[in-house]
Parts: structure tokens; sequence; C-alpha cells
């Protein structure tokens, strides 16, 4: 009866569409948006159809939202009159409240990513795992890689979580009395030199560059440790460095810290396969100075004393995973302990208490094995592959389901505590978190508060940086984003690497001391090592330890919008792309993702035949002179042209690569003008874009949280949150209110689960 | 046929691999021979009849048509320069011309066309758009094939590609990379995880388990392997009273993973043959820093796959479509996707004509070393069908008419290779694969958009 209700309302919320809609859309839109050819992908005709039938899909609120901006029709077509068009707009307007009234969709059970798989596997057996040789790369939903809409399992999937977890038992659990690691020796008689390198007693000596190689028997195939002694003769302004490489790939970069000669040990651990690893050291910072009046300061040597082969390696057993259990419930040779032991495992691994019955099963499961070990074995493997362990299950309340009251269910003091935890770390819940989950601390607004601030203070929290905002800021593979080395040699993947971690740790900042949001758009600071700040031209940065360094005068900051990392993921591989910047700006930090391009044009060409006399602007101006092309792409060159002043791998310049001098006004369809890179900070940082910019951060982190897209349904939801963050808008903020929100502690019931319950009535 | 009992050591395999290898490469790999491997292991081919074998290899971004198709028809046609490299095995595979993937065109979903081109490959059907959500398109070939007689082999079929899957939810126009990134499909919306890791592929095919383990050791592994399973399996099942619609769609895939997983231990157990066996045949770990080296590894890995009917059916994507990865050993630093746009610019396009000739080099290297392979009836070469090429016709106007096609090997004697074989344009390459089909014994009459059988192959 209820449900017969509630279909009503839906009905009426969910109604066809109005005559006036038909005719407007008709009247003014139908020339350009219908049929095969419909421009930005979007045959309307199609669309009413599907408003017709009940359906609202997302290019609905796009329709709107141009209309809004009033950049449709184009500024060059007829325009419908003023009231019919806000007639128009306050109807879309309905349809969008009628649909927010629903209830949100609930997140489907998220398999853990490869980054959260590991991190859990190592909180929980103290076994490490490295994530990108491990498991294959993870499907992306809504932009990042945790969407329970598209992180399935398959079955080559399930055959690495088998291995994997026989890998992982076999590491946390060794057994009393295993042999422990063997030690090999290679000294100068074993090495081949190549460059500047000779043999001195059993050592060589590296008198200027030069490379030792050494070939190494490994018995068998596992996990090494190759330890070698060096020294040097130091000289000049750093000390002498050397680079390790197993067959041509570097495995360790490493600096003799120490006066003359005096011996230093240095460790790598390494996987190598059985058979023959052909090691080389090569010595890469030579220094001569023979003029220099100090005799200790005219030449930088190194010597390499021996190389050592220690492996394969056996945790030797008690491992740390062990000891810790051992500690809390003695050693399982007893059938108490051994149930002691499961029990504890269940509950750190499907991160929840158990129910009754499940830990009979597995202790049943277990005494298939003989010997407590073998049986804490196969337990714990069982577990590792377990659905429990695998997804984040968030059970369907079918009573919640079938009542009429309510849609949703609060969730579980466990289940907030694995949201929080993956949300925050990437990880699993630790002790503290579970037990504030079984107090019930974390049903509590204030007990949530606690535990999230203790979170945040955690280093585990860089979890934040690395998994979310390398997503939001489309960042993630800049490793694989090398430009063209005949333009940029200077840039290889370790100067990647360092802009890859100048923005996370700026990131982290603004996390770790609560600084306003908007610094990310203007902060006058960076994060260099001296490779980043050579590369950008800044003096006075010496070594690899990245440092908090002011980079413009406070006027000229410009936060994110002058990171390598961004300036240069958003370009081509041989020169800038004003598009590609300009569609960052607004798909990142507006959340304002421009439709495709019409048919017949392809995508956003690699580097489509630039006429080599043209510059950029002039072949874009072309371009834009399409009315095609104009509406979506004056906004998008203008933030991009703005940004001209950067070249394509993140450095300020004057002119561009064929010595014309940088033009970074770009002009926006209101007809604001955009002064270079302050000029786009200015704009963003004020009036109705700025809130854009607000509720775009609260958008995208509230999507990453929840492990899905979010549909108009969230939208009241999120106009919350985002008042609530403009008042103190820090990033921590953000974090509380959106883990404050519906959003975050309920669980829908999926629309199915109604369909059941309007069965059995 | 059987050369001595000498052992290359691995390296000197991985050095040599490639580099025109004299005949049965294999042989000379394995301590004391393939006999050693144990009868059991070959079963297959020394069964009443050879198993027919096929594969499809996937070439990305289209080819330069002017140089890359036939001139004259029939046995006496002119190989092209771009196909030059397959000159010493001319008699082992012919040439389609005129075939066309018309679920590929955009039919009014605008840009997208190598997503498309790619999903569209081996399935025939027209991709949802979408970039993430919803994937759909269509069961693919190969997986049809490997419905029907996936079960008498290790693995139901085997899916290899050089490049991961893209880390971005949107690959090309707005379609999800997933349709970029795969071409064989399971169902119309999951596709098959591929396998970029010669070693992974090894230790799939071999090892599932630690190389040095004794054989009770492997049992006992085996035996526990199957109460874990059991037990996760039946939990999976108690959970689904507990969960709402999608949830329970995904404990349907897991259920179903862990199905197969114990289907290949099962096999396992019955085999009789010793991994050890192969122990100085496998890869190093990881992915090859040099491509062509890579290719090569992958190439092995189907060609010892196919050898040893650890399963007969698999596809293999040389790259992703779009790929734009460059090719610094034959002097293109440029990527390939862009220079496919070349836009009539010459120096691009003999770039695009380079690479072009390096993947017919790839080609040459599999099928050399399945001719290699010396079976019952002919060699291993004459009883696979092996199915390569785009379904991008030309990389820089992004039609899919007149595909570039190779069809290889004599599928055990029901091809007719050695011809340049020209259809009536817009022949649906679907049909092709109607062909095919019946040819591994699948009874059906239709696939994605055919309207017959494809005759004269």
């Amino acid at each position: 009866m209820m449900m017969t209700l509630i279909a009503l309302i839906l009905t009426l919320c969910l109604s066809g569409v109005d005559d006036r809609l038909r005719t407007f859309v008709e009247n003014w839109c139908l020339d350009c948006h219908q049929g095969i050819r419909a421009k930005a992908d979007l045959d309307l005709e199609i669309l009413l159809e599907r408003i017709d039938r009940g359906d609202r899909p997302d290019s609905l609120w796009r329709m709107l939202t141009r209309l809004e901006r009033g950049d449709m029709p184009p500024p060059d077509w007829d325009q419908p009159p003023g009231e019919s068009l806000q007639s128009v707009i306050e109807q879309l307007h309905a349809m969008k409240d009628g649909l927010a009234e629903g209830p949100s969709p609930p997140t489907i059970a998220r398999r853990l990513n490869r980054f959260e798989y590991v991190n859990t596997v190592q909180d929980l057996t103290g076994v490490q795992l490295d994530p990108f040789e491990s498991l294959p790369v993870d499907e992306i939903g809504s932009g990042f890689d945790n969407s329970g809409d598209v992180l399935s399992v398959n079955p080559l999937l399930l055959e690495k979580y088998l291995l994997l977890a026989e890998k992982i038992t076999r590491e946390a659990l060794p057994r009393p009395g295993e042999l422990s690691s063997e030690v090999v020796r290679y000294e100068g008689d074993r090495f081949v030199g190549s460059g500047k390198v000779r043999p001195r007693g059993s050592s060589w000596f590296f008198s200027s560059r030069g490379r030792v190689q050494v070939d190494l028997d490994v018995p068998l195939s596992g996990d090494y440790l190759i330890r070698l002694r060096c020294a040097a003769d130091q000289a000049g302004p750093e000390d002498a460095r050397f680079v390790v490489r197993h067959d041509s790939k570097v495995v360790g970069r490493f600096e003799v810290d120490a006066p003359d000669r005096r011996p230093v040990e240095f460790e790598i651990p390494i996987s190598l396969d059985s058979g023959v690893a052909r090691c080389s050291v090569s010595f890469v910072n030579d220094y001569f100075a023979p003029e220099s009046t100090d005799p200790s300061e005219r030449d930088r040597n190194l010597s390499l004393d021996w190389i050592e082969l220690v492996g394969p390696i056996r945790a030797a057993y008690p491992s740390s995973f062990q000891k810790r259990m051992a500690a809390l419930h003695g050693v399982p040779d007893s059938p108490r302990a051994l149930r002691a032991w499961l029990g504890e495992l269940l509950t750190s691994a499907w991160r929840r208490d158990g129910r009754p019955g499940e830990l009979d099963a597995l202790v049943a499961l277990a005494g298939q094995e003989e010997g407590s070990w073998n049986q804490v074995e196969i337990a714990l493997t069982a577990l590792l592959v377990h659905p429990n362990f695998l997804f984040r299950i968030e059970p369907e309340d079918f009573e919640v389901a079938r009542s009429a009251t309510s849609s949703e269910r609060p969730l579980t003091g466990f289940e907030i505590a694995s949201r929080l935890s993956y949300f925050l770390w990437s990880t699993m819940p630790d002790a503290e978190l579970m037990t504030a989950a079984r107090d019930g601390a974390l049903g509590t607004a204030a007990g949530r508060a606690i535990q999230i601030e203790r979170m945040l203070e955690s280093p585990k929290s860089e979890a934040l940086s690395r998994h979310f905002a390398t997503q939001w800021l489309q960042i993630r593979t800049l490793d694989q984003k090398l430009p063209a080395a005949e333009l940029f040699p200077e840039v290889d993947p370790e100067l990647l690497s360092s802009m890859d971690a100048e923005t996370r740790r700026f990131f982290d900042e603004l996390v770790r001391d609560d600084l306003p949001v908007d610094r990310l758009l203007d902060a006058e600071w960076s994060w260099l090592d001296e490779r980043l700040a050579v590369h950008y031209g800044i003096e006075g940065v010496t070594g690899d330890a990245f440092r908090k360094v002011v980079v413009d005068s406070p006027s000229n900051g410009a936060g994110l919008l002058r990171h390598g990392s961004v300036l240069l993921a958003t370009s081509n591989p041989t020169r800038t792309s004003p598009v590609k910047r300009g569609k960052w700006v607004l798909e990142a930090l507006l959340d304002d993702a421009p439709p495709p391009p019409p048919p017949g044009i392809s995508g956003l060409p690699e580097d489509g035949g630039v006429a080599p006399d043209a510059t950029l602007r002039e072949l874009l101006e072309r371009h834009r002179a399409d009315p095609n092309c104009a509406a979506c792409h004056i906004r998008m060159d203008a933030l991009g042209f703005a940004l001209e002043s950067f070249d394509a791998v993140g450095r300020q310049r004057l002119v561009d690569g064929l010595g014309r001098p940088i033009d970074d006004l770009g002009e926006l369809p209101d007809g604001t003008v955009l002064d270079g890179v302050s000029g786009i900070r200015d704009a963003l940082l004020k009036g109705e874009i700025h809130s854009e910019f607000m509720r775009s951060l609260a958008r995208h982190l509230t999507t990453y949280a929840l492990g899905r897209g979010l549909d108009p349904r969230d939208d009241a939801v999120i106009d919350q949150i985002t008042v609530s963050f403009k008042k103190r808008p820090t990033i921590r903020t953000l974090v509380h209110e959106i883990a404050e929100s519906r959003l975050f502690l309920f669980r829908p019931s999926s629309a199915d689960a109604m369909m059941d319950g309007r069965s059995t009535e | 046929m059987r050369k001595s009992g000498r052992q290359l050591d691995r390296r000197t395999m991985l050095r040599g691999m490639g580099t025109a290898m004299s005949l049965p490469w294999l042989e000379a790999m394995v301590p004391g021979g393939l006999s050693k491997i144990g009868s059991s292991a070959l079963a297959a081919s020394t069964a009443a009849t050879t198993p027919l074998r096929t594969a499809f290899v996937f070439i990305p971004n289209g080819v330069d048509p002017e140089v890359w198709h036939p001139t004259g028809d029939g046995r006496d046609y002119e190989l092209s320069s771009s196909l030059a490299p397959l000159a010493p095995l001319r008699e082992k595979f012919s040439v389609l011309s005129g075939l066309a993937h018309h679920n590929a065109k955009a039919l009014g979903d605008g840009p997208g066309d190598h997503a498309r081109s790619a999903a569209c490959f081996l399935t025939g059907a027209h991709p949802y758009k979408t970039a993430g959500r919803d994937i759909e398109v269509g069961v693919s070939v190969d997986q049809l094939a490997a419905d029907a007689i996936g079960g008498r082999t290790h693995l139901p079929s085997l899916e290899l590609g050089c490049e991961p899957a893209l880390q971005s939810g949107n690959c090309d126009s707005g379609y999800s990379c997933a349709y970029s990134a795969n071409i064989s499909w399971r169902t119309s919306r999951q596709p098959n995880l591929k396998e970029i890791r010669p070693r992974e592929v090894f230790e799939r095919l071999f090892g599932f388990g630690p190389a040095e383990e004794s054989e009770r050791a492997r049992a006992r592994r085996m035996r526990t392997r199957r109460s874990i399973l059991d037990f996760v399996r039946s939990d999976a099942r108690r959970l689904d009273a507990t969960l709402g619609v999608e949830d329970r769609h995904r404990m349907d895939e897991y259920r179903e993973s862990v199905r197969a997983v114990e289907r290949r231990i099962e096999m396992i157990e019955r085999a009789t043959f010793d991994p050890e066996a192969f122990h100085s045949i496998r890869p190093v770990k990881g992915v090859p820093t040099d491509y062509r080296e890579h290719v090569r590894l992958m190439n092995d890995m189907l060609v010892l796959a196919f050898r040893l009917d650890q399963t007969r059916v698999a596809s293999f994507m040389l790259a992703n479509e779009g790929s734009n990865r460059k090719f610094p050993s034959i002097g293109v630093s440029e990527g390939h996707h862009h220079l496919s746009h070349h836009k009539g610019d010459l120096a691009m396009i003999e770039k695009i004509r380079a690479i072009n000739h390096f993947q017919s080099e790839m080609l040459f290297d599999l099928l050399h070393k399945l001719d290699s392979v010396e079976e019952r009836d002919g060699t291993l070469l004459d009883n696979s069908m092996i199915l390569y090429g785009s379904a991008i016709a030309d990389g820089n106007r992004h039609n899919h008419d007149d595909l570039p096609l190779i069809l290889a090997g004599g599928g055990g004697g029901t091809l007719d290779p050695g011809r340049h074989v020209r259809y009536e344009s817009g022949t649906p390459l679907s049909n092709l694969f109607v062909s095919m089909l019946q040819r591994m014994g699948v009874e059906t009459d239709r696939f994605g958009d055919s309207n017959g059988v494809l005759t004269g192959i």
C-alpha cells in the first residue's frame, strides 16, 4: 500500500516532457542537436524521448548549465525570448529537484584496488608487496580507481589473489628451524670493469666515470639482499655518488656519506630469478679540480670493496607477524590458542567481529591440516581470498528496504570504520579504530571527529595526496608522459617523479597544517628538491630532500597552477596545449567537463598538423571561428592561453618554441580578460567561479570517499557540505563534513530491494 | 627430427630468440628434448587428430594502406613492401582485402574510432558509448570458441598483450579505457584481463605455484587449494541472501571466478608432465624494456601454449588501440598514434611505414616459430588459424572498410593459404568469424553483423 503511494509520487515527479520544453527545444536547439551528426554528441530528439520514459540522463543537467550560462544557443545564432528561456530553465530545475528527492544510489561492494590490497596485507601480516608488480591495473570509474562500479573480479584476478595469498602466508609464517639466509661474497677477482676503473688489491678503484660489473649466481628464485661496501675520496661540493643496476635497470642510487676512505655498507632488497644476475656499479659524479689549493679538494674518487648476495631470504622464525600474534594469544599449539589466533585474524581480515558460526567454520577448515602452523596457514590463506576480505561489503537491510518510512539504513560502527580508513588511509582500520567501532564511539559525531583528527595526524593520511590528489589533478599517469626527447632532453623519469612529489607534498602540507584551500591556487611557495629547482631555474636548493621554497613574490603566487606536474600532464609531447590546459581547469578545478567534440572532429589530436609558421593562438583562433567549436573552445582556450607563459615541461618562458614572444592573455565569454596565470588565479578566487571551485573540490572528494559517481539525488547533500566547507575552507573541514554527511553514514537500499519488498507484500 | 640433448641456458635463448631461429627451437631448449616432458602433455597432439589452434593478433592505429595491400590477386600476387618480411612464408598465409567492420563506425556516436575499433575487432558489435560505467559490446569470437572447445585444455583461452590497461576512465572521446585495451570479451560486459608479462604467462601455463616444489608438495597444495576455494565459494553463496542486486552481481562474478580456478586445478592435477622440465626456458620477470624482445617473448609463450596443448584459443594485442608507443630501435621517436594522423606529411608517413614493416617482422617471428614445430600432420602452423590485423584501415582516415587482414596457417587442412583474396568491398569481417567458428566446431551460422560465411579462404 505504502509502496503504491511511493510509486505514485515517483510517477508524479518523473512526469514527461512539458509542451513548453518540447517547443523550446524544437525552435531553438534541434537545428544542431539532432540525428547522427548532432553537435556535442547530444541528440535532443532522443533526450526528449528518454524524458518521456521517465529517464533523467546527465546530459539534461549539462543542457541546463549551458542554458543558464548563456552559452546556448551560441551567441551568433538567433536567441530565444527571455521569458521562454527562463521558463525552460525553471522547468529543468524542477525536474532536477524532483529527482533529488529520491534516495541516493548505494555504493556497489568495492573490491580493494591494488594499492588498498597491498596496504591492507601489510597491516594485517607485515608482508610487503609491490603494488605495481603484484596486481594488474584497476579500472577507473568516475575519475578514481576506487569506484565500486568498475572494481569487478574475474578468473585471472582471482588466480592472482590465490597465488598472492599463498606467497603472503609463506612469508608471514616461517616454521621453527628453517634455514636462514646464505651470504656469498664477490670480491675484485670476480669483477669486470669498463671506463676509468682498475683493480686495487681486492677492491676496485674508480678514478673517474666508469663501471664495474659482476655476475651473481642465484641458486633459487626469491627475495635477496645485494649488499656492497664502498669508500670514497671526497672533494667538491657533494659526496661521491654511485648507481647500482641489475640487468641495466637501476635498482639503487647511493651517496657515500662518509669522510675519505671510510668504508660504508649499502643494501638493496631485490627479487631475483634463479640463474645469473648481472649487476653493475657506476660512479656517476666524478670531480677533478687539480688547481685547487687544498690537496684534499682536488679529486673525488670511489672504491668498491666487495658485493655480497644475501639470500634467498626466508624470514626467520618467528616473523614479526608471529611475534605480534603470539604476544596476544600465545603460540597456537593448543586448540584454544589456535581458536584465538583465527578469531583475531578473522576480525582483522574481515574488518568486523565474527558472526555466529563463522569462526567455527574457519576452525573446521584449519582442522583439515595437521600441525598448528599448517592450520594457521590454510585459515589465513582462505581469509585472504574470501569475499569479505577482497570486497568491502555493506549488506542490504531488507527490513528497511520494505519499510515506507526510510529507504536507507545507518551503517554499523565497523562499516564506518572501514569507510573512514579506506577514505583517509587507503588501508584497513587499525586497532584503535576497530575499538571505537566496537564500543560505539563511531556511532556519535564526537567519537567520529576524534578518530578523523587522529587519522589525519597519522602519516598514513599521505594516502590522500597519493591516491586522491593525483587522480583529482589528473597527474597520476605522469610517469607515462615523458615529453619528446629531442626537444626536452633534460626531462627524465626522475624529474617526473620529483614533479609528482612536489604536488603531493604541497597537498600534504595543506592537510597537515589545515591551510585554506585557496592556497591551492595562490600559494607563493612550493616543495622542491634540487633537481626540480634547477629545472624551474630557482637557485639555492641543493640535495635530494624536498623542502618548502618560496618560488614567487606574494602577489604572483599561483599554487598548483605553476606545478610542473600539472603543466606537463596537460601538454603534448612536443608543445603546450592550451586546449588541454583549459580542459584541465574546467574538469579538475571547476568540475565542468566540456562535452566531447562533435562528429567528424577527431578528439583532441596529439599534435594535429601544426603549420610551422602560425602561432598556436592563430591556429586555435582560426579553429574557433567555426561556431561548432566556438561554444566550448572560447572558455577552454582562454584558460589555456593564460597559462602559455609556462612551456610544455612546466618552465616559465618569455618566448615560444620558435622564439616568438608569449602572449598569455585570454578572454572569457563574459568579457573577463585573464592576464596570464595570475589572471586565472584571480578569476578563480572570486565570485561565482570561486564557489564552483569549492564545489568542485567537494564533489571530487565526495566521489572518492563514497567510491561511486555522484548524481542529482546527491546534490542537496553536496550543497550542505559545500556551505559548511565555505565557512571554514580547509581540506580537513571538508573531510569532516563529508564523513558526517548522510551519504557517508547511511546505506541506501538498492532499487531492486524495493522491488523484492513489494513482491512479498 | 629431434636434436641432441644440447641445452641452451635461458640467457642464450633470450638473446638468440627470433633472430631467425633455426628449426625446432623448442626441442633444443628442453633438457633431453620434448620427449622428456612426458607423453601426456603431448597427448592431444598424438591423439587421433591433431587439434586446431586459433589465435587473433591485433595491431593498433591502422596502417598505411598505400604500401600495405598487395598488388595482383590469387597465387601470383605481389607482396607489398609493408609485408615484405613475411615473404619466406608466403605459401602459409593469405592476405584478405575488402572486409569491413560496420559496427566500428560512429553510427551516430561521434568521435572515438580507436576505442570502437578495438572493441569491435573480435566482437563485430558496436560498443555502448560510456566512460566507465555500463560498458557493453558483445561476446568476442575467441570466447565463443573457448566456450565450445576450451574445456578440453588447461586454459580455455589465453589473452596476451604488451601494454597494460590505461589508467584513466576516458581513453578516447568518452569511451571507457576498457574498450581500447581489450579485444577479448568474456561476456558482453566483461573484458578478459590480458597478461603483459611473459613470465606470468609462463607461470600460468606451467607452474601455478612456486617453481621449486616437489611433486608431493604440489599435490598437497592443490588439495589445500580445493578446500579453500570450496570454503570461500559456499560463504559467497550464503552472502548472497544479504545483498542488494548490484552486490549480488559482484558475487556472481566472484563465484564464477572461483569455479574457473577450481577447474584449472583439476586440469593441473590430471596433467602428469613435470613443470621442472621447462625451467630452463622460463622468461625473466617483469616487462622487457625492448619492445621487440617483449613481443618475441609473448610469441614464444603463445607458441609454447599451443605446442603443449595448454590452450587452443588465444588473442594477442601487440599494443592497445590508440597506442602512442615510440619505436626507438627502428628510429621512430614520435608516438605511433601521433604519426598515424600524418595528414599527408611524408616524413610521418615514412615512419608509419617503418612501424608497419616492424609489425610484419613480429608476425613473421610468430608464424615462423609455429612453423618450426613439427606435429603429426605437418607443422603447428599448418594446424592453426592465425588472424592478424586491425579494425582501422587507414590510421589517418579512421575508416573501417578494406581492413588490413592476414589469415595465416593451414587450419588443419581447411584453409588454402598462399593467396591474395579480394572480397567485394564492405563484406563483413564477421563473415570470416562465422567461417572460423565453424572450423572450430561451433555450430553457428551468424556472428556480429555477419550476413553469411566467408568463402574462398
